[in-house]
């Protein structure tokens, strides 16, 4: 597994042995940002993480928001897991961007790794898993 | 005046569309760029007992219906499999028809008392949350159809300010019988009805504009002589036994009198005369041939058919019978007028290479487009709200009456035997 | 976020149908409603309001008998034996025209002769067309095209009231083909007698 190395990486580790996934063989760089500047959707309550506020620089990113409804928002649109593949596509026609999820931390986990592994078959290489910086003390 | 800005707004798509298309494109009502609203039906539920079979007629109406028009699609049915019901979260399950695409969702209830059905039907749109549209319809179980209709013409109302077209029915000629015959079908060309049965020459059918009285000609008695029919009750009545034809009849927009062609001598004028039956009044002198009279929508004018210069050419006249003036100067034959219900569109028969084809004049711009079709293509006719046309075609052999489908396409929907001059109108009554 | 905003923009154009913003009003505002709606007892958005009681589509009957007494005329069949023996010639046309050819002139000079020799005979002269123009102009210049031969028969002397004038345009043609020669055969004006 090539995978490189970015902050906070080590937490998210063990997604790497779940059975899912061929997809994993592909390259995918997951990392932890932190949520201020992005643009706001549907209200989530996003996990708690220290994390490295976004590098402005590469590509653009998608935003994806999932609720705890398990809704999934790209931008404002509501779109089912099973379409949204073929929403993302020409997203991605212009060349690789990263995707930043916002996903409620009440979501179940298979929930989340359904999403990865679509967004993954899409060919992304790099995922953002959006938080808030904890509480200070 | 939210109609009439829409009215203008589809005009300029029409032209547009028609005059740059390279293949055969009727009157598309959405222009190229823009796509039809896409909207889900959830499963009514039933709140009471009902008729099983009202409930699913009801149903599969309006899911038929909902489809058929250029403004609104059905949202696919693979689609709105996806969607998983959130038991007591009404709003999160309108998110989730939002999530596979519909933009409108309606859902409704039935219940039932005795032999009758009521529905309560809300129509969502589901990116802002709101409800568009909420009614209640009540009728007898056998009506479930109509109550379906009904629903979707209020439903394209919303999208276009003009009432769908599910209720409205077509007048034509058909042989289809061994004789021409006056019949009556629905627009899609379903449950056609034949309306006489004289085994004589039946031509020319021509609706009042509230829908309660058919004009037509008929050679019943030898001569051809105008008649005017209550479809509704079966009787009819001669208006005219001028000599001549006496045919191609066109109702004021107030339904009171009506315009049609008859001679005196070897000529052809055009005449009016009173819807219920009067004196007629000769309306046009000059020599040759004057036919096909078409009283626009405002009741100001009429355009016609005359040889009055050679060959038939268009020409308007005003109601009373002044202010003559040609209208088509670039075909070598112009015939079978007939008005939008826009009041600034004409559709009509021209003649390219030898065969008939449909064209449309816009009379503020004098913008002429040929819609070019395979096959001989004649007697143009609007739809009540003026989006999309029925004429005639020979492309499938036979003489069948075609309207457009909602892509924009003919849609053939007449088969047995020939089948011609479509007059549509909104509602019997 | 340009995502965003290009979904925003698919979402309003296709909402927006064939120009019409204010029909996206009409959605989102469902309280405004429009004037037909008003007058259609619709009900303002999600209240319980007043039903709509759907009538019955009208029923359609065949139409049977006209209000005022229409009969037919029934032909004696000595009438039809006699119109088979073919004593009068039809005369034909050139294409969208109702003038006489010189030929048809000769032909109609021969029927004017055998009609004032048998002065009780009645005639009614039939107008047809081709089926190259729209049916009910055609209707109109079989008119014209049997008036011709009337008017020609009175300038030879035939009493204008033994003529009686009829146009089936291209309702009634004698060829059935979709070629020149069936058309040629159908640009006529044919004689039927109707007394003797």
């Amino acid at each position: 597994m090539a995978f490189r190395t970015a902050d906070d990486f080590d937490n998210l580790a063990e997604i790497n042995i779940t059975p899912l996934v061929d997809v994993m063989m592909v390259l995918l760089i997951i990392f932890i940002v932190t949520a201020p500047m992005l643009v706001q959707g549907l209200q989530v309550d996003l996990p708690r993480a220290s994390a490295a506020a976004l590098s402005q620089k590469g590509p653009e990113p998608i935003v994806l928001t999932l609720t705890r409804d398990r809704l999934i928002l790209l931008g404002d649109q509501p779109v089912h897991l099973k379409l949204l593949s073929g929403k993302l596509a020409p997203l991605l026609a212009g060349g690789p961007r990263p995707v930043y999820l916002k996903g409620d931390q009440a979501l179940p986990y298979g929930f989340v790794i359904d999403v990865l592994a679509t967004l993954n078959r899409m060919g992304v290489e790099e995922i953002g898993m959006v938080t808030v910086p904890p509480p200070t003390p | 005046m939210r109609q009439r800005a829409t009215g203008a707004g589809l005009a300029f798509a029409l032209l547009a569309t028609t005059a740059a298309a390279q293949e055969e494109v009727y009157l598309k009502v959405t222009s190229p760029g823009l796509q039809r609203v896409v909207i889900g039906v959830a499963p009514f539920t039933s709140r009471s007992a009902v008729d099983a079979v009202a409930t699913s007629q009801f149903m599969n109406t309006l899911r038929t219906d909902l489809d058929q028009t250029a403004v609104m699609g059905l949202l696919p049915e693979e689609n709105a499999r996806l969607v998983e019901p959130a038991p007591g979260n009404p709003g999160l399950t309108r998110q989730r028809w939002r999530s596979v695409g519909a933009q409108l969702l309606l859902d409704g209830t039935f219940s039932g008392a005795g032999n009758q059905l009521v529905v309560e039907a809300q129509l969502w749109e589901l990116t802002s949350g709101e409800i568009a549209y909420s009614r209640r319809f009540q009728a007898g179980n056998a009506l479930a159809a109509t109550m379906a209709h009904t629903l979707a013409n209020e439903i394209v109302r919303l999208l276009t300010g003009q009432p769908g077209p599910f209720l409205s029915r077509i007048a034509f000629i058909s042989d289809r019988s061994g004789a021409k015959e006056l019949w009556l079908m629905r627009w899609d060309g379903s449950d056609p009805q034949q309306l006489t049965t004289h085994r004589s020459i039946a031509l020319a059918p021509a609706w009042s504009p509230d829908g309660q009285w058919l004009a037509f000609t008929s050679f019943l008695r030898g001569q051809p002589q105008l008649f005017v029919l209550r479809p509704t009750q079966g009787s009819f009545k001669p208006i005219s036994t001028l000599p001549g034809v006496n045919t191609s009849a066109s109702f004021s927009p107030d339904g009171k009198q009506v315009v049609f062609a008859a001679g005196d001598d070897g000529n052809t004028h055009l005449w009016v005369v009173p819807a219920e039956g009067g004196t007629p009044v000769q309306l046009t002198t000059t020599r040759g041939i004057s036919t096909q009279p078409a009283w626009s929508p405002n009741g100001r004018q009429i355009v016609f058919t005359s040889t009055m210069g050679g060959s038939p050419q268009l020409y308007a006249i005003d109601a009373e019978g002044t202010n003559l003036r040609r209208l088509t100067f670039e075909d070598k034959f112009a015939d079978e007028a007939a008005w939008a219900p826009d009041g600034v569109r004409l559709a009509y028969t021209t003649q390219v290479d030898g065969r008939f084809q449909i064209a449309t004049l816009d009379l503020r711009t004098n913008a002429r487009a040929v819609i070019d079709g395979p096959g001989s293509n004649e007697s143009p006719c609007w739809s009540p709200d003026g989006t999309t046309l029925a004429f005639v075609s020979t492309r499938t052999g036979r003489k069948q009456i075609f309207i457009t489908d909602p892509l924009g396409r003919p849609r053939q929907i007449t088969n047995d035997g020939n089948n011609t001059q479509p007059s549509w109108v909104a509602q019997v009554q | 976020m340009s995502t965003a905003k290009q979904l925003a923009v698919l979402t309003l154009a296709a909402l927006v149908v064939a120009g019409a913003c204010s029909h996206r009003k009409t959605l989102v505002t469902p309280d405004v409603p429009t004037p037909e709606s008003a007058t259609a007892s619709s009900t303002a958005a999600g209240t319980e309001g007043a039903t709509t009681v759907v009538q019955a589509e009208p029923a359609i009957g065949s139409a049977g008998t006209p209000e005022a007494g229409v009969s037919a005329s029934d032909l004696p069949t000595d009438l039809v034996e006699l119109n088979r023996a073919g004593y009068l010639k039809d005369a034909f046309f050139d294409t969208n025209k109702a003038d006489l050819r010189d030929d048809t002139r000769e032909l109609l000079a021969a029927n004017a002769a055998w009609l004032k020799g048998h002065p009780t005979v009645k005639v009614q002269i039939e107008g047809h067309c081709d089926e190259r123009n729209t049916g009910e102009y055609n209707l109109a210049l079989g008119w014209r095209r049997a008036f011709a031969v009337k008017d020609y028969l009175g300038s030879l002397g035939v009493d204008a009231g033994r003529i009686g004038v009829i146009s089936y345009g291209e309702e009634k043609p004698f060829a059935q083909g979709h070629d020149e020669s069936a058309w040629s055969q159908n640009r006529r004006v044919h004689f039927a007698i109707t007394g003797r």
